[in-house]
């Protein structure tokens, strides 16, 4: 797996930065953040200064179903209309949506065409119907335009679409009907979950569910949008790439991105631990370090020798390096997940959250305490998550 | 005419006034709602099919004949020269829609050899017959699937070796399901043999057949062909055995029975016999390329 950046609001030279380290291997475009110029502007540029990166744009449809939404410069977009309902999506509007969202990438030095699309709760509502049509209508529409440019398919669901494994299956059914290169999925976390690698067991479970029937038994090219630790679980059943941003709500997908009143916090401090599988707070490296445990915790990058020769807080520690760093973190761990069968990728994957759990237990033993989001409770959760997995999959 | 007492030379007496240059030669098969003779035209053997012509069973040879004009290749029957060939006169005043009086003709091209079911009464495939039985059939499958159709009843009895050259051939394409037409059977009702049908063409309340219920169908074939046991029947099933076990069991490893079959091929067998369509190879070609690489890794051991 390679890790693709999350691009959104405030970049910065971020993009670059992170190319330019080879810390992620390229970038899916957030329209919202950019007017129509000033996005075209940045991918030429991009694709100018790193011909080999893996450039896409999210075309964000989805949000135009948020009512009076925060979409900033997406209704300056060709594709997209805001405040949209169910009865607004007839054929004829699909149909001219995925055309000008098509048209307008097709005119960009992009690796992919992503199609637009909307996102559904369950996998039997009328909204995944809504969904499977945008996807039917980007291959025909692909088809057309004759280009050897792949496509992948939106897909965006809901949390709560995890919950029915037999709807999944149906979904998965008629999506593996398709011809696209692959699939472009997004899971939109419930509102108010706390950012963080923690998901209940089961949704896990079936999502993984989905990244393994894409990725692997079809063989389909997919990439993880917002999935940021995840990705690791994602990557060991066969997902090829994932992103994640420098923003919280870049990192995970939740509606307040979308709604007014919702503004993404700054995030606080923190920094990227491998072996924890979790990205914890400069203030909780601070305390292994007072311990003497801060080996424990390090994720073994470049960007790690100030903390080993003074007191983390004191460390100049910017939003511009946290993030190079975050991006080198979940790239050097899921480059360790290079096993070629799934099952062993699995038991890798199994053995680093063993690995984890222990190095936790060490540094709670000598009194760091973690918060709810930082401590190791995401790694029992990810244990009953491949177990449920593995027992239903194979 | 009574169609399960049909004599050759009975078909014979009713084609005389038909057709010509069409010989009756021998009955090949007997009973249920169709019969099988052999004939020729020239030197070219034929296998002609009756049947008492009621609607369904018209539509289905209609359809047949229809798919097997349209879907060419060499591992598909061939139709005949002639189209659906009314037997007998209908009766003054029987206007109705369906006529169990009615016998109807149509022709197919006549493959000399056994069936795969009969060829395993002899014990399993080799390795090799196996990669070949499975690249062969797929060849099949795709010509229908291009034309989107399903066969729905892929079994041993229904894939011919022909004598002459060893190619197998898909024969029966009667259940063959149009995806983009209104059904003859309705979507609610399982076609197929318990054993070799796909979980989704017996479960569910939507009609969800596609081509995988095929990869399904010739991925029973194969682990009959490599084993020589059928994946989902244990001795002494009945049909509701057979079913619930298709829904519900994997069969054993390939591998595991037939110690010399080889890892990849276990694996694709097993992957084609997945309990959801979406967890089998999705096209044609992805398949193809699967079984190719495997052959190839075979051969170079």
């Amino acid at each position: 797996m390679s890790v693709l950046a999350q691009h959104g609001f405030r970049k910065g030279h971020k993009l670059q930065a992170g190319l330019a380290e080879e810390a992620i291997v390229g970038v899916v475009f957030s329209p919202r953040d950019e007017t129509p110029a000033d996005l075209i502007e940045l991918i030429s540029h991009i694709r100018h200064d790193f011909a080999d990166s893996v450039l896409l744009i999210d075309p964000q449809l989805y949000a135009s179903t948020v009512q009076e939404a925060r979409d900033r410069h997406l209704p300056e977009y060709p594709f997209y209309s805001g405040d949209l309902r169910r009865a607004a999506f007839t054929t004829r509007f699909i149909e001219k949506t995925v055309r000008t969202c098509l048209d307008f990438q097709e005119r960009l030095p992009l690796s992919y065409f992503v199609s637009p699309s909307v996102a559904f709760a369950t996998p039997e509502d009328g909204w995944s119907q809504i969904a499977l049509q945008f996807a039917e209508e980007s291959m025909e529409q692909h088809a057309r335009l004759k280009t050897k440019r792949p496509l992948l398919v939106s897909l965006v669901m809901d949390e709560s679409a995890l919950v029915n494994r037999n709807g999944l299956d149906d979904l998965l059914d008629s999506l593996t009907t398709l011809e696209p290169t692959g699939f472009y999925l997004c899971l939109v976390r419930n509102a108010g979950t706390q950012y963080g690698p923690a998901m209940s067991p089961d949704r896990l479970a079936n999502f993984l569910y989905v990244g393994y029937s894409l990725a692997t038994a079809n063989e389909y090219e997919v990439i993880a949008g917002y999935a940021d630790w995840v990705g690791l679980l994602l990557h060991s059943v066969g997902v090829n790439h994932c992103t994640t941003g420098w923003g919280l709500g870049l990192r995970q997908l939740q509606w307040s991105r979308f709604e007014q009143g919702g503004f993404g916090r700054q995030p606080k401090e923190r920094y990227s631990s491998v072996p924890l599988l979790n990205s914890v707070f400069v203030e909780e490296l601070e305390a292994c370090w007072r311990v003497k445990r801060v080996e424990l915790v390090l994720s073994g990058l470049a960007q790690d020798k100030p903390f080993k020769l003074s007191n983390p807080l004191n460390v100049s520690w910017p939003q511009e390096i946290s993030t190079i760093q975050h991006w080198e973190a979940l790239s050097a761990a899921s480059r360790a997940i290079s096993a070629r069968d799934p099952d062993k990728r699995i038991d890798y994957v199994r053995g680093r959250i063993h690995e984890a759990r222990t190095r936790y237990s060490e540094l709670m033993s000598q009194g760091v305490q973690f918060s709810q989001s930082t401590g190791p409770g995401h790694l029992q959760q990810w244990l009953g998550a491949i177990e449920a997995f593995v027992q239903a999959t194979f | 005419m009574n169609l399960a007492n049909m004599s050759s030379s009975d078909l014979a007496q009713l084609l005389e006034r038909k057709v010509t240059g069409l010989e009756v030669q021998s009955t090949e098969t007997r009973g249920g709602q169709r019969r099988v003779f052999v004939g020729s035209i020239g030197k070219k053997m034929y296998a002609l099919k009756v049947f008492a012509g009621y609607s369904d069973a018209l539509v289905r040879a209609q359809r047949e004949l229809l798919t097997l004009k349209k879907c060419r290749s060499q591992h598909l029957v061939r139709p005949g020269p002639f189209d659906l060939i009314r037997l007998n006169e209908p009766d003054d005043d029987d206007s109705r829609d369906e006529e169990p009086a009615a016998l109807w003709l149509y022709i197919e091209e006549f493959v000399d050899g056994e069936s795969l079911r009969q060829r395993l009464l002899r014990g399993p495939l080799s390795i090799e017959e196996t990669f070949r039985l499975a690249l062969e059939s797929l060849d099949g499958i795709e010509a229908l699937w291009w034309k989107q159709r399903v066969h729905r009843d892929l079994k041993p009895a229904n894939i011919m070796i022909r004598r002459t050259d060893s190619a197998f051939l898909i024969i029966d394409v009667g259940y063959v399901l149009v995806l983009d037409s209104s059904r003859v059977t309705s979507p609610h009702l399982a076609v197929g043999t318990p054993g070799y049908m796909a979980p989704e063409q017996f479960t569910g309340l939507r009609p969800r057949v596609d081509f995988r219920a095929d990869v399904f169908g010739l991925g029973a074939c194969l682990y009959e062909a490599l084993t020589g046991q059928q994946p989902f029947r244990k001795p002494g099933d009945i049909k509701e055995d057979v079913l619930r076990r298709t829904i519900n069991e994997t069969p054993q490893s390939p591998i595991v029975v037939r110690n010399e079959t080889p890892g990849c091929l276990s694996e694709i067998v097993l992957k084609m016999l997945a309990k959801k369509p979406h967890l089998r190879p999705r096209n044609v070609s992805v398949l193809r390329r699967e079984l190719e690489e495997c052959r190839q890794e075979d051969r170079s051991k």
